[in-house]
């Protein structure tokens, strides 16, 4: 029988943790994920904007495993590390982003383009006239030649629902005439446009194949806005990945917050979890903590520093304990430009360096 | 459910409980947990009207609880905002009688061929229906007057555990309560059988914490003598491990003469298939499989497993065994949830949510689908015609060499 203990336990579902999970997973390692609930992760929509050109052999190696595996997931990224592609967004600015979620691709900034900017009536958290006139305005002062029109079309409602983002998105995960519907209502107001852009609703589970179907409905390039809370470009690519890592074997164990790593005599053999009833030990091999600046706590002692191996180090440069490895934004407390490259490559390198895999992979 | 005294200042109104709700992605005019939970609780510790009819179609799957980035007791809240919910007179009687499943289970099965030929009727299905609210499309379990008690594989020596069997074992799946014992047996261990009655969840879902209370009280003492002789308490049902494991303290917890012994039972419930993995991970499991020839296996895991933090043992053990071939439908909540999809006005919904997992399930196409909820393998046999089974059942199938369907 083959054992029952984990090979790697990952703290923390961000784009850090899941990362690494999935990167132990493809070496068919056991592998489980425990966290307190959705991170801030799922608020964003997983723009890639921090990472540069020449990165070194451990980016390059982060990267392509990424682009691996959001392809298998059904949500691929485009772009390169160091590209500076200019995506809108609702308050009518311009983010520049290296690597782009399949689902923005197509409102990145192409010069010369006339870009429809469609508004759903009663839809209270967008407005078109408003991301138009903004975009327009800041188009102009950053030289980027492209054109923007706001267009509204009107989406019928269920009784007496009012619209929002999550309504839509979960009526366009299980409707297929309502997907038919919208697509010709964008249709029918798009008028001479080479782009459109939308607030993202198109559906929580929707995969790169259904949005290119409604896509070709179009005829041209749609790109999502990200939204405020719930943001569905955020929790369609975390439920995408979550389904992706339960497929190949990943055990979610999420909903309570972890009391405590599993320390004695200098080496970490788990975690403790606040389970129902009683506190529960996983046992592991590995510990790779991605959960965050705020769980420092975990690791009394910890100097902040880590060693060439991630691991953490206490005031006179010691290991802190051997079988931890740190990653994500409880590694780079301060991002700029967000921190999700450096998430993807430090949650990469700290599995692959967990299961002692760092220097036989880059070979 | 999470005791944890949290404040509901922690809730920031992100939406991430509404964004996995089931009833919401299926059902549009559902307000949500995040209004149906923080926001009543604001209205109702101001003494405001806060009642809504909406609560009555919270499934109780919890899974906004595990969403929750800051650990916001969404579910407990909306349980909470149930037990003050105004009902009318006929949904209230029908609603009393579905929270006791205990005391329909003592009724129904005095005469059992008469009860499952008079609830298979036809006529009697519509009559149920207009009556009393009840599904006219659902079928009634099969009731059974066999009672299991007593003590299970006694062997001198044995290592002992008590058995806690849950209404739905107690009179409908005996064959289900006689594969847990033998699968114990073959393990060494030796289970009495407790003579608990109804772990009182279906009270709390039904928005009856009064009935609840009376349950956990009546359970307590059984369960906590148990404890005290240094026995761990088994269940195979994952509905009633949630309750057995949150319940004492969140009814008991406040009386002081109580909450010591509510959290020591607490502390010592098990669900089967963790228990047998923990022994697994110890290597103290008996893996002497022999190979199973099945078709393929559909297999789901309950929301209520989730939310105990026990990711997917069976299904881990299950994998173990030589020949068996399951697949994770991972399609989210069945949309049953207990006594929710035998309800008339409900019954829409409860399929709606449940279609994605029917859909799963039809394009695997299984020789069986298979759960650790009762009610859980009620909806997926219902949705979609497949035979459904208990994980136990099938690794009973591999220490006996037998077919689990053969009975």
């Amino acid at each position: 029988m083959q054992s029952l203990k984990y090979d790697l336990i990952v703290v923390g579902a961000g784009l850090s943790g899941l990362v690494a999970a999935a990167t132990a997973a493809e070496a068919g390692g056991r592998v489980a994920v425990v966290h307190g609930g959705l991170g801030t992760f799922v608020y964003g929509a997983g723009c890639i904007a921090d990472l540069p050109a020449e990165g070194g052999e451990e980016q390059r190696r982060a990267v392509a495993f990424f682009e691996a595996m959001t392809e298998a997931a059904g949500s691929p990224y485009y772009g390169q590390p160091g590209d500076r592609h200019m995506l809108p967004t609702i308050l009518g600015t311009f983010q520049p982003v290296s690597l782009v979620p399949f689902c923005l691709w197509g409102g990145r900034v192409q010069a010369g383009a006339r870009v429809s900017v469609a508004g759903i009536a009663g839809l209270s958290s967008f407005d078109a006239r408003f991301t138009a006139e903004r975009l327009n305005q800041q188009a102009e002062e950053l030289g980027l030649q492209s054109r923007y029109v706001p267009r509204i079309i009107d989406l019928p409602h269920e009784g007496s629902v009012p619209h929002s983002t999550l309504n839509i998105a979960n009526r366009f995960d299980r409707d297929e005439p309502f997907r038919r519907l919208f697509a010709e209502r964008l249709r029918a107001v798009q008028g001479e446009c080479d782009q459109i852009l939308l607030p993202a609703c198109l559906g929580q589970q929707t995969s790169r194949i259904d949005i290119e179907d409604f896509q070709a409905q179009l005829g041209r390039p749609l790109g999502e806005l990200p939204t405020l809370p719930p943001s569905m470009a955020g929790l369609r690519l975390n439920n995408r990945l979550l389904g992706h890592l339960r497929r190949r074997g990943v055990e979610m164990i999420g909903g309570y917050p972890l009391l405590s790593l599993d320390l004695a005599d200098g080496i970490c053999r788990g975690v403790v979890v606040d389970n129902p009833g009683r506190a529960r030990t996983l046992a592991a091999k590995s510990v790779v903590l991605a959960c965050g600046p705020q769980s420092e706590t975990l690791l009394p002692g910890w100097s902040r520093r880590v060693d060439a191996r991630q691991r953490p180090l206490n005031d006179q440069n010691q290991l802190l304990a051997e079988g931890i490895h740190v990653a994500g934004a409880l590694l780079f407390p301060t991002g700029r430009r967000g921190g999700n490259g450096r998430a993807i490559v430090s949650g990469h390198a700290a599995a692959l360096m967990a299961a002692g895999r760092e220097k036989s992979h880059a070979a | 459910m999470r005791h944890s005294d949290v404040t509901l200042d922690n809730c920031l109104k992100c939406s991430d409980c509404n964004s996995v709700c089931p009833v919401m992605t299926a059902h549009p005019a559902y307000p949500g947990p995040k209004h149906l939970g923080p926001e009543l609780e604001r209205f109702r510790r101001e003494g405001l009207p806060c009642d809504s009819d909406w609560l009555e179609y919270c499934l109780g799957c919890e899974r906004c609880d595990m969403a929750c980035p800051n650990q916001v007791n969404v579910a407990e809240l909306i349980i909470e905002a149930k037990g003050r919910h105004k009902k009318p007179p006929m949904r209230r009687l029908r609603d009393y009688l579905l929270a006791r499943p205990g005391l329909l289970g003592m009724v129904l099965s005095v005469a059992p061929q008469v009860t499952d030929r008079l609830l298979a009727l036809g006529a009697m299905k519509k009559l149920m229906s207009w009556t009393a609210g009840i599904a006219a499309e659902r079928s009634f379990p099969a009731y059974h007057r066999e009672s299991l008690a007593g003590h299970q594989g006694h062997r001198v020596g044995a290592e002992r555990v008590m058995f806690y069997l849950g209404c739905s074992m107690r009179y409908n799946e005996q064959k289900l309560g006689r594969a847990c014992f033998s699968l114990l047996t073959h393990n060494d261990i030796e289970a009495e059988v407790s003579q608990s009655a109804c772990c009182g969840y279906p009270a709390l879902a039904n928005g009856d914490p009064a009935e609840a209370r009376c349950r956990v009280r009546a359970n307590l003492e059984e369960l906590s003598a148990a404890v005290d002789r240094g026995l761990p308490i088994l269940t195979a049902c994952t509905s009633c491990g949630q309750m057995l494991k949150t319940g004492f303290t969140a009814l008991l917890g406040d009386d002081p003469a109580l909450a010591e012994k509510a959290r020591k039972v607490e502390a010592a419930i098990y669900d089967l298939g963790e228990f047998l993995m923990l022994r697994a991970e110890q290597g103290r499991l008996n893996t002497r499989f022999a190979e199973i020839r099945h078709g393929a296996l559909a297999y789901h895991s309950p929301c209520h497993q989730t939310t105990q933090g026990l990711a997917r043992p069976w299904y881990h053990l299950l994998r173990q065994v030589p020949g068996m071939e399951i697949e994770d439908m991972n399609a989210g909540c069945c949309g049953m949830a207990g006594t929710f999809g035998f309800k008339q006005e409900k019954y829409a919904v409860s399929m709606a949510v449940g279609n994605k997992l029917f859909q799963a399930i039809e394009q695997a196409a299984p020789e069986l689908a298979v759960s650790e909820c009762p009610t859980c393998r009620m909806q997926m046999t219902h949705g979609t015609g497949v035979p459904s089974v208990h994980p136990a059942e099938l690794l009973l199938e591999a220490y006996d060499g037998k077919d689990a369907l053969a009975s």
